[in-house]
């Protein structure tokens, strides 16, 4: 009966301590990173720097893919309402049909005369198949990529030497490639168009 | 309805028969082979890790035709002069090929002029993924039902149900899993061959086969790290698109051609080299006169002898369009091909 008051007083306390320490705001964790920090958090990219003869304006060109991939990166979601329900409903007959693949799988187990003998490969399926789950379950939580890959930036560290560069790009996002591209017109030109060395 | 080895047998022609018989066998111990799979695999991991995009261009331009004809000549080689019970699951194989092939083209097209925008384009390939895993269950299911033992076909409901499933979660996936699958497949078949017709070579070719799985994981340990390759260029921005990037977030552009070219190289190995070796047709893959179908007595040797010559020019054809416009002949051709990929679903299934 002592322990008892003691579990239900701990319980109310609980109970009205948790909405109240709710309403307390996270701690600020955003500190700045250092520069030398590698942000394996980010989204991975090719990126090519080209000088292009006539082009008139710099371009910078990013595939859809990958303007995809920033969005879901940046928690944009992309599409309209209808996409929107597109791909839910996507989802929906892929849950329906995982449902039945479950469903039949026990029906057929249940009606099996046979005793299922859990030999090595009913075990191999078993721990595939959790492995698998494990998987998705890590793919479908966000759970940031393996830390193996470090990023190249090759030749691009040549680009800049001195001062840095600036100047107004026009942002085109095309279907075809997977990299992007700087685009660089090869002579500058001036205000009435014509072309300067 | 004939059985799995009278079929195998017929089918590997005088060159099994006399493989049978001992004379023709022993032209190559199995220590030889094997140690002439083995070089040709870390041969071709070698190639494919150094110089991907350089492997690729050069294996498809030569050989996606000509193994494409030693598949149809296998497939040829397996069917029934007569198909008694087996008519019905030949002619929903057939529908099924030219079906899901017609569609998948469709598929193609409407994604090059941009019919559908990118939901349209995922549900129609949800469909299309649903489509094929029917296909399968229904081959599975009309090859159980004719067959005297068992009834362990059910279990292709659920199994089919999972992949229809998976086909909607991941649409992309799905198609992708089938490129590098695919390739995967010939190996069973040079095994089942070599069951049937090389017996003293199959311990050595499994051993081998045990290899495959390092060599991708060498290949991947060495390449994880590796800057993606460049895509300057229409045939290079092809060959990184075929392997599946921008499908595969995250996944460095070079080991995902490195393993596409990897496997496919073997692949194309198997059908025109280990198959016809391993049948005893190696020396003359285009005689008819080894095809059941066209000794028989009730078959067709003229339709046989067509189908070859027609597949031959179809070869030549392939190379023409490809000297004319490589990048343009890859991308119909990688389209067109899954009719040789759905193909081999049903003779996988009469090798079983």
């Amino acid at each position: 009966m002592r322990l008892f008051r003691h579990l239900a007083a701990l319980a109310l306390l609980l109970a009205v301590a948790a909405p109240a320490f709710a309403d307390i705001a996270l701690p600020n964790s955003k500190k700045a990173r250092p520069d030398s920090e590698v942000r394996y958090d980010l989204p991975f990219s090719r990126m090519t720097i080209e000088r292009v003869e006539g082009l008139r304006e710099a371009r910078l060109q990013i595939p859809r893919s990958q303007l995809e991939r920033m969005n879901a990166a940046a928690g944009i979601e992309g599409g309209g309402g209808q996409s929107a329900s597109l791909k839910s409903a996507g989802t929906i007959v892929g849950g329906v049909f995982i449902s039945l693949a479950v469903v039949l799988t026990g029906l057929l187990l249940v009606r099996s005369r046979r005793r299922v003998a859990f030999g090595r490969a009913t075990a191999a399926v078993v721990l595939c198949a959790c492995a698998a789950g494990v998987a998705a379950v890590a793919a479908y939580a966000n759970a940031p990529a393996p830390h193996y890959r470090a990023q190249n930036p090759g030749t691009l560290i040549k680009a800049v030497t001195g001062a840095p560069l600036a100047g107004s790009i026009r942002v085109e996002v095309v279907d075809e490639g997977t990299e992007i591209k700087l685009l660089v017109p090869a002579k500058a030109r001036t205000g009435r168009g014509d072309e300067e060395e | 309805m004939q059985s799995a080895a009278d079929i195998g047998a017929l089918g590997a022609g005088h060159g099994a028969e006399d493989a049978r018989g001992g004379a023709g066998a022993s032209f190559a111990s199995p220590a030889a082979f094997g140690l002439t799979c083995v070089c040709v695999l870390v041969a071709a991991a070698a190639l494919a890790g150094l110089a991907p995009l350089w492997l690729s261009v050069a294996t498809v331009f030569a050989f996606a035709g000509p193994h494409n004809w030693a598949e149809l000549r296998f497939f040829i080689t397996r069917l029934p002069a007569r198909m008694g019970r087996s008519r019905g699951f030949f002619v929903l194989a057939g529908a099924g090929i030219l079906g899901l092939t017609g569609a998948y083209a469709a598929l193609a097209l409407g994604a090059d002029s941009g019919v559908w925008g990118g939901e349209g384009w995922y549900a129609a390939i949800g469909l299309w993924n649903s489509a094929a895993v029917a296909w399968v269950v229904g081959l599975v299911a009309v090859r159980g039902r004719t067959m005297s033992r068992g009834g362990g076909w059910v279990w292709a409901l659920p199994v089919g149900c999972a992949l229809a499933g998976l086909g909607w979660l991941a649409p992309q996936g799905f198609a992708l899993a089938l490129v590098y699958a695919h390739p995967l497949v010939a190996l069973f078949f040079l095994d089942r061959q070599l069951r049937l017709t090389r017996r003293g070579w199959s311990r050595a070719y499994r051993a081998c086969l045990a290899l495959l799985p390092v060599a991708l994981a060498v290949l991947w340990w060495r390449l994880a790290d590796a800057a993606p390759l460049a895509e300057g260029g229409e045939v290079a921005l092809r060959v990184v698109r075929h392997a599946g990037a921008g499908i595969v977030p995250n996944v460095s552009t070079h080991l995902l051609v490195t393993t596409h070219v990897f496997l496919e190289t073997l692949h194309y190995g198997v059908w025109l080299v280990g198959v016809p070796l391993a049948a005893g047709v190696g020396l003359a893959p285009w005689r008819a006169a080894t095809v059941p179908l066209a000794r028989h007595r009730r078959g067709w040797p003229r339709l046989i002898r067509a189908l070859l010559a027609a597949g031959g020019a179809a070869v030549l054809l392939l190379w023409l369009c490809f000297v004319a416009d490589y990048a343009t002949t890859r991308d119909v051709y990688f389209t067109l091909a899954m009719a040789h990929v759905l193909a081999e679903v049903p003779f996988l299934l009469r090798t079983i």
